[in-house]
């Protein structure tokens, strides 16, 4: 779905006023730049990992969960590259520096916990169904993991305003994007690619962040319907737990271009509730 | 199988029951130790001496199918919550399907 231009621009003004937006690791943001690159250079990504002491810590982490199913357990960043591939790993430090970047402030009334069940699992969803639409399952992880990422935005640096936004939801009972629409003149959608951009994720990422809802447009199996797709699965199995939840509309043609036997539907719920607890633990904590 | 008290009427209580907690006099004093299995016998001495209530442990009715039942239900209606602007759009219905299967057979 093409970003409202409206909202864009309103979403793009809410992100020049934050001057104070969290910003990545260098590691990081050399890691995302090279995204989209298939020739990385895995000693070199190791050296670079290693000089970021706590990402190193929670990257480890991460490989020895069981999501990655793995016999032993490796305890260098470097072992950790050779046994799940570079593209792995770079997925992991991702994770782990994007949601370090908005560490929970107890002042505020946002649900951070709930917001990040719901993140991890819409991006172990999203992992697991990639080889369905034949996309990158890491590719699918970040984008999943981000998917809401303009929600952090909105509830940290406008606390109040999110607040009003919150009570209109629950007046209306209706989607957290019509509300934040009404009340920001913008959405989570619209913010979070924004912050992409500012973070310079490649293109696809932000595409894929800002195309997150109300999906009806053609069907090209890319990754925005792939988000859009866990994201509602992430919803139905409620990993939030939050009480206003409502899950977003499944299109008919998403339904037939994944073609899940039962026992496919089956599978992934239980995957993902089973990869998402895991992680959840190390990234949120 | 878990074991929970329950607390029962002398009038109910029947052979084969398991004390939960020792039985005492009103002196203090141990009439049948926690764990005893009732038996006719000590039951008339039970009455005799004027008990009216036993403490038995109660098998938590291996799980139990109207705890099940309401546990299903209470999912279903979540999912319905959840579910409550979508249910008639595209696909929706069939993913609260699998969705429904899903959280039925937990």
């Amino acid at each position: 779905m093409p970003v409202n231009t409206a909202t864009s621009a309103a979403s793009t003004d809410i992100v020049r006023q934050l001057r104070d937006l969290p910003s990545l690791p260098a590691v990081v943001v050399e890691l995302l730049a090279s995204m989209e690159a298939d020739e990385v250079d895995a000693h070199l990504l190791g050296a670079k990992i290693a000089t970021d002491q706590s990402l190193t810590a929670k990257t480890l982490r991460l490989a020895n969960s069981s999501f990655y199913g793995m016999a032993s357990k490796v305890t260098s960043i470097h072992q950790a590259i050779a046994v799940l591939g570079v593209h792995s790993i770079r997925t992991l430090v991702t994770a782990c520096a994007v949601t370090g970047s908005f560490p929970a402030d107890a002042n505020l009334r946002f649900n951070f916990k709930g917001f990040w069940r719901h993140s991890v699992g819409t991006a172990v969803c999203a992992r697991l169904l990639a080889p369905h639409l034949k996309l990158n399952p890491e590719a699918a992880f970040t984008a999943g993991l981000l998917h809401d990422i303009g929600t952090l935005v909105l509830a940290t640096r406008l606390p109040q305003k999110y607040e009003l936004m919150l009570a209109y939801r629950r007046e209306h009972d209706c989607y957290l994007a019509e509300a934040e629409r009404a009340v920001f003149g913008t959405d989570h959608a619209a913010v979070g690619s924004a912050l992409a951009a500012h973070w310079r994720f490649p293109a696809s990422m932000q595409n894929a962040v800002a195309a997150d809802h109300d999906w009806e447009g053609a069907l090209p199996p890319a990754l925005p319907l792939l988000v859009h797709t866990a994201n509602i699965v992430a919803h139905g199995l409620d990993l939030a737990e939050d009480p206003e939840a409502l899950v977003p509309p499944l299109s008919q043609a998403v339904w037939n271009a994944l073609d899940l036997a039962d026992a496919e539907w089956q599978r992934l719920f239980r995957a993902t509730e089973a990869g998402y607890a895991d992680m959840c633990q190390i990234l949120v904590n | 199988m878990a074991l929970t008290q329950q607390l029962t009427g002398i009038d109910d209580a029947v052979e084969g029951m398991v004390l939960a907690h020792d039985l005492l006099d009103p002196g203090g004093s141990v009439l049948l130790p926690a764990g005893a299995t009732l038996s006719a016998v000590s039951l008339r001495s039970l009455r005799r001496r004027g008990i009216e209530w036993l403490q038995v442990a109660a098998a938590e009715a291996a799980p139990d199918a109207a705890a099940l039942a309401a546990e299903r239900e209470r999912r279903a209606l979540r999912l319905a919550q959840l579910f409550r602007r979508s249910a008639g759009v595209g696909a929706s219905s069939r993913l609260l399907e699998q969705l429904l299967a899903y959280r039925g057979g937990a």
